[in-house]
């Protein structure tokens, strides 16, 4: 599991000073448990932004999406269907923020056929020795 | 908008078992408090969250005020208690943003307080009147359209 921190909002401003559009980027699963990254969290880090945006006139164009499971390539792949009806530079922008950094081979996956199977395999072999 | 005939807006969100009814016992009782307070009413103040205080502000409502019942006496048990530490969240994300956090504050009433509700009201009122017009209002009435009765 993967614990984080929510980042104050003048830390936030400064690191974004200079752009335009930001996309405020969830996940459904470890930031959600530790109350750094969820939907909730997403939802009121976008709102302080578009307040402190229009106090300091900086014109933040903020958009908020919450995926499933980062760290799952098929429910990764399902979040991000509807951001991609909106336009081409939104959907560069999602593939941007959500494959970097994050595993997307399917490798590690315990439903692949022979994954468990090796695994279970060398339980046996261990148990008969 | 100037100072002089400036009217702030106040939200509040009252919970349905006490202070609600209070606004209600206020209305029987033909206490008067200005037409600017728009109350909403909530099955408990624990069902409230800190994103809809945000989009509040954000759609230029003036100041909130959360009515609570008195502690130990909510219906939940523990909703008012939630209701705190939500409010007390958003004062320190709504500093943070750069808006003054006494646009925000919650209070504690029982149902058969009506005049301390009128109290709590107009006090609040006093305060943003002090503070001014919230700088997230918009100049283009047409844009605060939701804040409309």
């Amino acid at each position: 599991m993967i614990v984080a921190q929510r980042k104050k909002i003048p830390e936030l401003v400064d690191i974004l000073k200079g752009h335009k559009k930001i996309l405020l980027l969830g996940c459904g699963t470890c930031v959600t448990v530790c109350l750094a990254g969820g939907e909730r969290e997403v939802s009121i880090n976008a709102s302080a932004l578009r307040i402190a945006s229009r106090l300091k006139n900086l014109a933040f164009e903020v958009e908020e999406l919450t995926i499933e499971r980062q760290c799952d390539q098929e429910k990764r792949c399902r979040s991000f269907t509807g951001m991609r009806r909106r336009g081409p530079g939104d959907r560069r922008a999602v593939r941007q923020a959500g494959l970097r950094g994050t595993r997307h081979g399917l490798h590690w996956h315990p439903r692949r056929a022979g994954h468990l199977d090796g695994k279970m395999h060398r339980l046996r072999q261990m148990r008969s020795t | 908008m100037t100072n002089e005939n400036y009217e702030p807006l106040l939200i509040a969100f009252c919970c349905q078992y006490c202070s609600y009814s209070a606004a209600d016992l206020a209305g029987s009782m033909r206490l008067q408090y200005p037409p600017n307070v728009r109350i909403i009413r909530t099955p408990c103040t624990g069902r409230l969250e800190v994103e809809f205080f945000m989009k509040a502000f954000e759609k230029g409502a003036d100041g909130i005020l959360v009515a609570g019942c008195l502690e130990g006496g909510c219906h939940f048990t523990e909703g008012n208690l939630l209701a705190k530490g939500r409010v007390g969240y958003t004062r320190k994300f709504l500093s943070e943003s750069g808006l003054e956090e006494e646009r925000i504050r919650m209070i504690n009433i029982s149902a058969a307080q009506a005049r301390p509700l009128v109290d709590h009201i107009n006090e609040m009122l006093d305060t943003l009147k002090n503070l001014g017009p919230s700088p997230l209002k918009s100049t283009n009435p047409s844009q605060n359209a939701e804040m409309r009765l």
